[in-house]
């Protein structure tokens, strides 16, 4: 299928240096283009930063950072189990071809044994779409010494980010969920943000011995914004050049506009570092920081921590080690906080309007002998008033080294970190009433965040580097690996667990948060292979007294009686995997040899499963759909498979329920990037000099070797930090090669 | 060097005042724009009026006191239930799962209603300024409507979450049930504080809301289910000796448009349904449901026989007024149907292939549909009236209530007045020494259709005044006459003690409390 293709990309850097003794500057621009695999999806960046520094006397510094960028480009849902466009080009019915011999767009409306999703291929040429957005990033400083070793710092930044998206979308009737008349959406939006900050700083150095430094300092940033959007639909003329809101019919105009919410933090912090020697370091911090996310009363949030540290090697009794050029161990506790949710939660949106009957929804209601009804109001979101800060204590203890002449250096760190109050989406309960619910049927319900509950992370992080010089060759390389492991502790109030996103038309329930389990495990039912024969079935102990057993065919799933009651059902459902990784690791080298230098980088994971949903829809075949490949070698007799079971359109047995069919090992090895660059300098043509020109090949992503089978095993979150590693036909991470030029003046 | 030492200056006075000003006022005091929340809203006597509204819409939705509410009644010997839901059907036979839709689907709007009512009584007493009277009202209906809410999940589940003011403040919903008594007690205690404030009677402007007799008389019901017949006879006193809540001249005042409004002082409780004249959107789901299908109605509930027979020969005004039977029609009913072979009976006899506006046999599987609901609009395109208002809690129930706890407490003959009062309006004859035999045909005939006949066996199975096996051992059958012959439509059934005295928490309830919420016993 004409569907997925090479992209390409350009990449071009051009950067400008200068300076005095009181003054320096600094310019670049960026340009990139991206076109991706997906055709017609592209991605287009152009960047360009200023900044100076200048001092002015002796006690004066000012500066400015000015940065602008402007990004264009579209990116297409992929996942929705109606019109993702990579979920409906593994799921469209090859039996249907792209274009029918007269030209039209083929069509799963033919027959109704094709499915009902669109031709992949139509949903992009018939639709065309782009996001723009224009950034400026202004940011200014001016630091002045008071007194020796007295400064005050004031920081200011302003972010401007107008956004403007465009979406035209040609009739196509034809198809099954295609829209019947053609239609424009344009969007325009602006939001901002003010930072002010100011430190008052104090350094004192007494007699080389002791070194004190103390730090007072204030910030604050409010973000604001607004915007508005308009629709037309009906266009007689869908020419390319035709495609302006104006030509479509008036009389379906629609717009809409508002200001976005506003949102400020506001932090005061005070730290103070005390040095004896170099050698015995302690640094104390205090911060509280307000979040208008929370109601007044929850928004502050306390931060203190507290780190030490021993540069061991400094001691005299070190001073015979000569393997060891560095060693040093630094300890630490702090606390952190997290207030990354949308704003206003802790308050209720109230409707306030006409409407209603039958179906419920709407506000009014009649009293009196009144012609119309009165208008009512209600709760149409339902608030948190309690929600508040996400707080982490952290604890770690690092010991940093150099070695053989500083060859080797590396550091370990032992961390653990504890989680409180964590904030994610509240879950559905239908004590919270029918608006939350109902009208969207579950589709797209506004339920706030909650503090729900505990989680531990803890593990040690390693990272070692050697690097040496033989002659004109200069080469390193480092390693890196984290064992990680992760743990709810607790879950407040009575939920025994938290749920997330079902998967797919059948709702799978695949990734659920128990107390005492890591984070979004993956959960379902357990399996033994396939039933073989009737008389497997007759005797399987697993349905003895299952009042489906007659409905069950050799060729079904034999899932595992956890209960041992004789009957498949939901009580037997356990754990089935996890998806937070192990075991992290990397493997990364440079080199140079004369012109010529080389890179590569690694990476890898280990220890994670994961939960393949996109297979799962795709042997299910009650659905009118495009099957796997693997459908071929399914269960057909006796002893022909055991993993993958028989074709039925009944599916009687629930043979695609989440079960551990779909849990495959998600450990991988890939090769994420490598270089190979020649630099000509300094050469010089009739007296000029001649910039430096550095030539390179690069290649990113350029291997995974891996035993799973989907697109790719990275595949992230799915549903708030609740359900990770589940393939749902994400945008797929393509290999990509570079040729590039870099000229240094 | 001036120069230098001049932007030396500059920016120091820039920085002082800046820092002592800032340039972020107030950065934490962020308010949204353009919507009302909970922390704008409810700032005046308008929005105190339009939330209590709020809590008063939910009452019309289908999924609810609208019409699903209703399908319960069907379990009893009066109404059996036709048509394309197959959960109706099994609720009536007491093939009744957990999973069944119509079960789950009641559950987020009664929480709906108690939600709307829940903000009315935490945030009327904090606005500032309002007519005291209108504050009292406001809150009075909001506690009247959460307790109606939690009455009417509490016949039907038993245990049930209560969701009150505490639970919103904190935002903790997913709760445990609470007890039977528990939960009655709440109900009692938000009438009886709704009896302290909601008025005796409203300006014309205001019909439809809920009045201080209606909080008595719900009381009163509740107390029943209490079997507290002092405390049911304190309360429901109050309405039958009240002018205000005086009998309707006419029984069927209480169920035609106009005279609903006119004489609406037995409507103690009543959707106050208008029709919005919006096309294909029904006003209201209780016509739409209980109109024949041939009439632009769905027409689920057919009364039975059973029901029929059960009014006295000279029960003709309620009768009439309860029941459309086989050609039977309405005022302004103006869809016309083909005679056809199999309705060519009784006054159609020998006219098939002509037309009519009347009710035809097979129309209906019994013979008969329920006349309560239904009304036709006088433009004469027979649609449905959806101005007909939907009567909930009627004072005719209230001294019937009456009657029975005197009877109960004091024998036989004790509860006449009241009996008398209401059968002297439907222009019968009075009984003398009436005892509970009377008493419970009494209700039947005057409350048909009113989803009150299901609850009052089950309240009369638990007190042993009943043997309900044997009322739903009787099959379920349609008119003797032809075409019906007196057909089974519903064969007997068999009902289990105490498992069917309560419905079984909906699966889908279970699962998304994680547990929290469990099963009812025997399920």
């Amino acid at each position: 299928m004409k569907y997925l293709k090479r992209g390409s990309t350009q990449n071009a850097d051009v950067s400008l240096l200068g300076g005095s003794a009181t003054s320096t500057y600094n310019f670049s621009g960026n340009f990139y283009d991206e076109k991706g695999v997906i055709i017609n999806s592209f991605f287009k960046r152009y960047n360009f930063r200023i900044n100076s520094e200048h001092k002015i006397g002796s006690r004066l510094r000012i500066g400015e950072n000015i940065i602008y960028s402007n990004t264009s480009g579209n990116s297409p849902d992929t996942r929705s189990t109606q019109t993702g466009l990579l979920w409906s080009t593994i799921r469209f019915n090859p039996a249907i071809p792209v274009r029918n011999p007269d030209g039209t767009w083929g069509t799963s409306q033919a027959d109704n044994q094709l499915g009902d999703i669109n031709n992949p291929v139509t949903t992009i040429y018939e639709n065309a779409g782009y996001n723009k957005t224009d950034r400026i990033l202004i940011n200014g400083f001016a630091e002045l010494e008071i007194i020796k070793g007295l400064k005050l710092r004031a920081n200011y930044g302003y972010d401007q980010i107008t956004g403007e998206g465009y979406g035209f979308s040609v009739a196509t009737p034809n198809q099954t969920r295609g829209p019947s008349i053609s239609g424009l959406n344009q969007n325009f939006s602006k939001v901002k943000s003010f930072l002010e900050e100011y430190f008052l700083t104090y350094n004192k150095d007494f007699n080389k011995v002791h070194t004190l430094g103390l730090t007072a300092g204030y910030s604050s940033q409010v973000f604001t914004g607004n915007y508005f959007a308009a629709s037309r639909l009906g266009f007689s003329d869908t020419s390319v050049d035709q495609r302006i809101l104006n030509l479509g019919n008036s009389s379906s105009a629609g717009n809409s506009g508002g200001n976005y919410n506003g949102s400020g933090l506001q932090s005061y912090f005070v730290r103070g570092n005390y040095a004896y020697k170099g050698k015995y370091l302690l640094t104390a911090t205090f911060r509280s920081d307000g979040s208008s996310k929370f109601a007044p009363g929850k928004r502050w949030g306390y931060f203190p921590a507290f780190s030490a540290g021993w540069r061991i090697s400094d001691e005299k009794f070190f001073e015979h080690v000569k393997v060891i050029n560095s060693l040093k161990l630094t300890s630490g506790w702090g606390q952190l906080g997290n207030q990354n949710i949308g704003d206003f939660q802790y308050l209720g949106i109230i409707g306030l309007g006409g409407g209603g009957g039958l179906g419920g929804g709407g506000y009014s209601y009649n009293f009196g002998t009144g012609t119309v009804n009165q208008n009512g109001a209600y709760v149409t979101s339902l608030a948190n008033p309690n929600i508040t800060w996400e707080k982490a204590v952290m604890t770690n203890i690092s010991l940093e080294f150099a070695a053989l002449d500083n060859h080797i250096n590396g550091i370990i760190t032992y961390f653990n970190k504890n989680t409180s109050d964590m904030l994610v989406l509240a879950q559905l309960v239908e004590t919270y009433g029918a608006q939350v619910n109902l009208p969207d049927d579950r589709g797209n319900i506004t339920l706030p965040n909650v503090n729900q509950g505990e989680l531990n992370n803890h593990g040690v992080e390693i990272d070692l580097n050697y690097k040496n010089m033989v002659g004109k060759l200069s080469y390193s390389i480092g390693v890196n690996g984290s064992f990680l492991r992760n743990k709810v502790t607790r879950l407040y109030g009575n939920s025994t667990y938290l749920g997330s996103a079902p998967y797919g038309r059948e709702n799978v329930d695949i990734s659920r948060t128990y107390e005492g389990q890591p984070i979004a495990s993956f959960y379902g039912f357990k399996t033994e292979g396939l039933y073989q024969t009737q008389a497997d079935i007759d005797k399987a102990p697993n349905i003895a007294n299952d009042p489906n057993k007659a409905n069950i065919k050799p060729g079904d799933v034999r899932f595992v009686d956890i209960n041992n009651d004789g009957i498949i059902d939901d009580k037997d459902r356990v754990r089935l995997g996890d998806p937070n990784p192990h075991f992290v690791y990397g493997l990364n080298g440079a080199a140079s040899y004369n012109n010529f230098d080389f890179s590569f980088s690694f990476s890898g994971v280990n220890g994670v499963q994961i939960y393949n949903a996109d297979r799962l829809a795709g042997l299910d075949a009650t659905q009118n759909f495009n099957w796997y490949e693997d459908q071929k070698s399914r269960w057909h007799g006796e002893g022909t498979s055991n993993s993958i079971p028989r074709l039925t359109r009944n599916n009687l047995n629930n043979n695609y329920r989440s079960s551990d069919l779909w849990v495959q090992d998600g450990s991988y090895f890939s090769l994420k990037n490598i270089a190979l660059g020649y630099t000509i300098s300094k050469k010089k043509i009739n007296n000029v000099d001649l910039p430096d020109i550095r030539i390179y090949v690069s290649a990113y992503y350029v291997f995974y070797i891996t035993k799973y089978k989907g697109y790719t095993p990275e595949l992230g979150y799915t549903s708030g930090n609740l359900q990770r590693g589940v393939d749902v036909a994400q945008y797929p991470q393509s290999r990509n090669f570079t040729v590039g030029a870099s000229i240094n003046f | 060097m001036k120069n230098k030492n001049r932007i030396l200056l500059y920016t120091t006075i820039f920085l002082i005042v800046s820092i002592i000003t800032g340039c972020n006022k107030n950065p934490l005091d962020q308010k949204p724009t353009g919507v009302y929340t909970t922390g704008n809203f409810w700032r005046n006597q308008d929005d105190v009026v339009a939330g209590v509204t709020g809590i008063y819409n939910v009452l019309t939705t289908e999924d609810w006191v609208g019409h699903n509410l209703y399908i319960f009644d069907d379990q009893s010997d009066d109404i059996s239930v036709e048509g394309d839901h197959p959960d109706f059907k099994a609720i009536e036979r007491f093939n009744i799962d957990a999973t069944h839709q119509v079960l789950y689907t009641l559950w987020p709007f009664a929480y709906e209603q108690i939600g709307r009512a829940n903000n009315a009584i935490i945030y009327i007493p904090k606005v500032a300024v309002i007519d005291e009277d209108i504050r009292k009202r406001s809150l009075g209906e909001a506690y009247f409507l959460r307790a109606y809410a939690y009455f009417e999940l509490n016949k039907l589940w038993g245990e049930i979450p209560l969701i009150l003011e505490n639970n919103v403040l904190s935002g903790t919903y997913n709760i445990p049930k609470s007890s039977v008594d528990s939960v009655r007690k709440q109900i009692e205690s938000d009438l009886l504080k709704a009896v302290d404030l909601l008025p005796e009677t409203y300006a014309a402007a205001d019909k439809g809301r809920v009045s201080k007799g209606a909080a008595w008389g719900l009381l009163c019901k509740l107390y029943m289910f209490e079997n507290n017949f002092a405390k049911a006879i304190e309360y429901g006193s109050k309405v039958v000796s009240d002018a205000n809540y005086a009998l309707a001249p006419n029984y069927a005042d209480n169920f035609t448009v106009g005279d609903q409004q006119n004489n609406s002082s037995e409507l103690l409780f009543a959707i106050w349904n208008k029709d919005q004249q919006i096309p294909n959107v029904p006003s209201s789901a209780i016509g739409q449901y209980f109109t024949p299908r041939a009439w632009q109605g769905w027409g689920f509930h057919h009364p039975t026989q059973n029901f029929a027979a059960a009014f006295e020969p000279a029960d003709t005004f309620r009768k009439r007024a309860t029941l459309i039977a086989v050609g039977d029609s309405l005022p302004y009913q103006t869809n016309v149907n083909t005679i056809s072979a199999a309705d060519a009976y009784q006054m159609f006899t020998g006219m098939e292939g002509q037309s009519t506006g009347r009710l035809l046999p097979s129309m209906s599987t019994t013979g008969y549909f329920v006349k309560k609901y239904t009304a036709f609009l006088p433009n004469g395109n027979g649609g449905i009236d959806f101005n007909l208002k939907q009567p909930i809690l009627r004072s005719a129930d209230v001294y019937l209530l009456v009657a029975e706890a005197k009877i109960r407490l004091s024998g036989a003959g004790s509860g006449d007045a009241e009996i008398n009062a209401v059968r002297t309006r439907a222009k019968l004859a009075p009984l003398s020494n009436a005892g509970m035999s009377q008493l419970m045909h009494e209700r039947r005939v005057e409350l048909g259709g009113e989803n009150t006949r299901w609850q009052d066996l089950l309240r009369w199975d638990k007190a042993g005044l009943i043997n309900l096996d044997t009322i739903v051992a009787k099959p379920k059958a349609a008119s003797p006459l032809q075409p019906y012959n007196g057909t089974i439509t519903i064969p007997a059934r068999t009902f289990v003690r105490p498992k069917h005295y309560y419905m079984p928490i909906p699966q889908q309830i279970i699962d998304e409390s994680k547990g929290v919420i469990t099963q009812n016993s025997n399920y």
